[in-house]
This record gives C-alpha cells, sequence and structure tokens, in this order.
C-alpha cells in the first residue's frame, strides 16, 4: 500500500482504492461518450443552436455561421449584425452583396475543383437559434444568386 | 533463464506490496486525453433546397399528374395546402394553431397525408419573415421526420416523412 511519512517519521498509509474507482468510473463514461461522429467542430461563441430529432451527422465544417452579431464565411468575417440585422448599406435586390461577392468565389473554387462542372455543392449553415427568418432569407438568396441552392442546417441533436 | 520466466516465490502470510504508481499515470493520462477529446454536443443536420431556375430544356415525356404540398407558416397559424398538378385541382386547405398543439395536428396530418400518397416525398415551405430559427428547426422535424410514437404500416416505414424540403419563400 502506498504511504506518506510524517515528521516524526512515522509512515501514514494511504488507501488509494476510492481514487481507483473514480478514476475507472470516469475512464469509463468518457470512453462511453467518446464521439463517432465524422467531423467534430466547435460552436462559434455567439450561436446557440436550437434542438432537434433529426438522426444525420454533421459531415463538414460549417461554411456561413450566422452568429448573434455578425456573418461569416468560411471563418472571414463578412458583416456585422446590428439587433440580428444587416445594415441598409449592404442590402441589395434583397440579398446580401458582400456575402454574394464572398460566396461567388467560393462557388467558382468549387466548380474548378469539382468533378462535375456545374455544380456548386451545398452549404452548411450555423445559426444563431433566436435569428428570424428575415435574415436566413437574406442569406440564402445571397447564396442563390452565387448558384448555391441546397443547404444544410446546422442543430443539436437532443441525445 | 530469461527474466520473464523467474519467479519468486512468497510464504504463506507474507504481505506484498503492489506498486500501483504506473497505474495511477496510465489512468491520469488516460483521462486528461478523454477529457480534451470529448464532444458534449452531438450536431445534426436537415438538408433543404430553395427554389432555382434551370437553363435544361424541359421534358418531353408526358409528366404524370402528381400532388403538390405545402406548409404556409404564418405568426398565428399554419395552413397546409394540397392541390393536383393538373384538373381536376381539388385543392383542399387545412388550418392549424401555430401553437405546441397545431404543430403536433400538422404532423398527424402529415401522416395521413403520407399514407394516402406514399409516393409524395416534397414539400414547399413557406415561412414568416418572423419566424425564428429555433421555430423553423422544430417545424422540419414535424415536416421531414417519424417519430417512434407514430403509427407504423406496412406501406409506410423508416425514419423519413417528406425528405425534401423547398424554401418556397426565397425567391428574388
Amino acid at each position: 500500500m502506498a504511504s506518506v511519512s510524517s515528521e516524526q517519521g512515522e509512515s501514514i498509509p494511504l488507501n488509494l482504492m476510492p481514487m481507483l474507482d473514480i478514476f475507472s468510473i470516469l475512464i469509463l463514461f468518457l470512453l462511453m461518450s467518446f464521439s463517432t461522429d465524422p467531423i467534430s467542430h466547435d460552436l462559434h461563441a455567439g450561436v446557440e443552436l436550437p434542438e432537434t430529432a433529426v438522426l444525420d451527422s454533421l459531415d463538414e465544417t460549417p461554411t456561413l455561421i450566422l452568429s448573434e452579431s455578425e456573418i461569416l464565411a468560411n471563418d472571414k468575417k463578412i458583416v456585422t449584425l446590428i439587433n440580428r440585422d444587416v445594415e441598409a448599406r449592404y442590402k441589395s435586390q434583397g440579398a446580401i452583396f458582400p456575402l454574394f461577392k464572398e460566396l461567388e468565389k467560393m462557388a467558382e473554387a468549387n466548380r474548378r475543383f469539382s468533378k462535375v462542372k456545374t455544380t456548386t455543392g451545398s452549404l452548411t449553415m450555423e445559426v444563431d437559434k433566436e435569428h428570424r427568418f428575415r435574415l436566413l432569407r437574406m442569406v440564402m438568396l445571397s447564396a442563390q444568386q452565387a448558384d448555391f441552392v441546397k443547404f444544410k442546417l446546422m442543430a443539436s441533436k437532443n441525445i | 533463464m530469461s527474466r520473464l520466466g523467474k519467479k519468486k516465490v512468497f510464504e504463506a502470510g507474507q504481505s506484498v506490496e503492489l506498486n500501483i504508481m504506473p497505474f495511477i499515470d496510465v489512468f491520469s493520462l488516460l483521462c486528461t486525453f478523454l477529457l480534451f477529446s470529448a464532444v458534449f454536443l452531438s450536431v445534426g443536420i436537415h438538408f433543404v433546397q430553395i427554389p432555382f431556375i434551370s437553363n435544361a430544356a424541359p421534358s418531353k415525356e408526358e409528366v404524370e399528374r402528381q400532388l403538390n404540398v405545402s406548409v404556409d407558416v404564418g405568426k398565428d397559424n399554419i395552413e397546409l395546402v394540397t392541390s393536383w398538378s393538373e384538373q381536376p385541382l381539388e385543392k383542399k386547405v387545412l388550418q392549424f394553431p401555430h401553437a405546441e398543439a397545431g404543430i403536433a395536428q400538422l404532423h398527424k396530418s402529415l401522416i395521413d397525408l403520407k399514407q394516402a400518397h406514399p409516393k409524395v416525398d416534397k414539400v414547399d415551405l413557406f415561412l414568416d419573415d418572423e419566424i425564428t430559427y429555433d421555430q423553423i428547426i422544430g417545424l422540419l422535424d414535424q415536416i421531414k421526420l417519424r417519430f417512434p410514437e407514430d403509427p407504423r404500416t406496412s406501406d409506410l416505414e423508416g425514419d423519413v416523412l417528406f425528405p425534401k424540403v423547398v424554401f418556397g419563400s426565397v425567391m428574388l
């Protein structure tokens, strides 16, 4: 048994069994909860996802992030949101112009590297649960003009 | 003799001291690694589509008469509209309050619809500007998925109800 010595030189035995028990249980729990999802992604700090019962798992890192205060495309800040809305100067024909320009570049790159030249792929979106459809529609319209018509909407699975 | 082959003989009643420190070391490292790599949030995805204009030439094949299903979500109520693509259109509109009970009724009506028309797999979803993303995901769950408590019939199996959802209101 493990022991420690006091100043007087007497040896005090340490019972390590309870600690080993805790360790075993902790390891068992961590191994059980070890994720087998194809991709592990840390959510943006300004995003709280809604809950879903869907079984499909995230298969790629999100391209678009609509946090509480900004819109990011591939982790690059595109516009700042004020009261969960885009400033009027960035709006054009119901879409968000800087976002459209960024997505257009992305679509062009996708076409260049894709075997099927006509497809641009889909956009994975990480959206804060309090955002209104008004903002989502503007983002989707920007994507539509850049030839993205398929979306993967992220949500937190209720386990 | 090899080192592994050596055996230490203890006399009966003699206390044997086990060195458990390496064991604790391994446990500590394993714990740290697992804690760092643990994912406590599992993320799911809903596939959706928006309408688009195609340059492709229209198909010359005769198109079968098909049932169009649309869900129109307002702030206070939800409408489930069904109509045929060709005459007679037989348009039917069902209204539900936009509340928990109304959404459950919508889900039940969609199950009945799927049982009556198993080939239909697409729903057009029209949303009010004020609907939150949280509510959208809740509605997508009700439209796209079948839950364990839903009725099971031989012609309606699996966990998917209407796999294709098109956001009809995203148009220029």
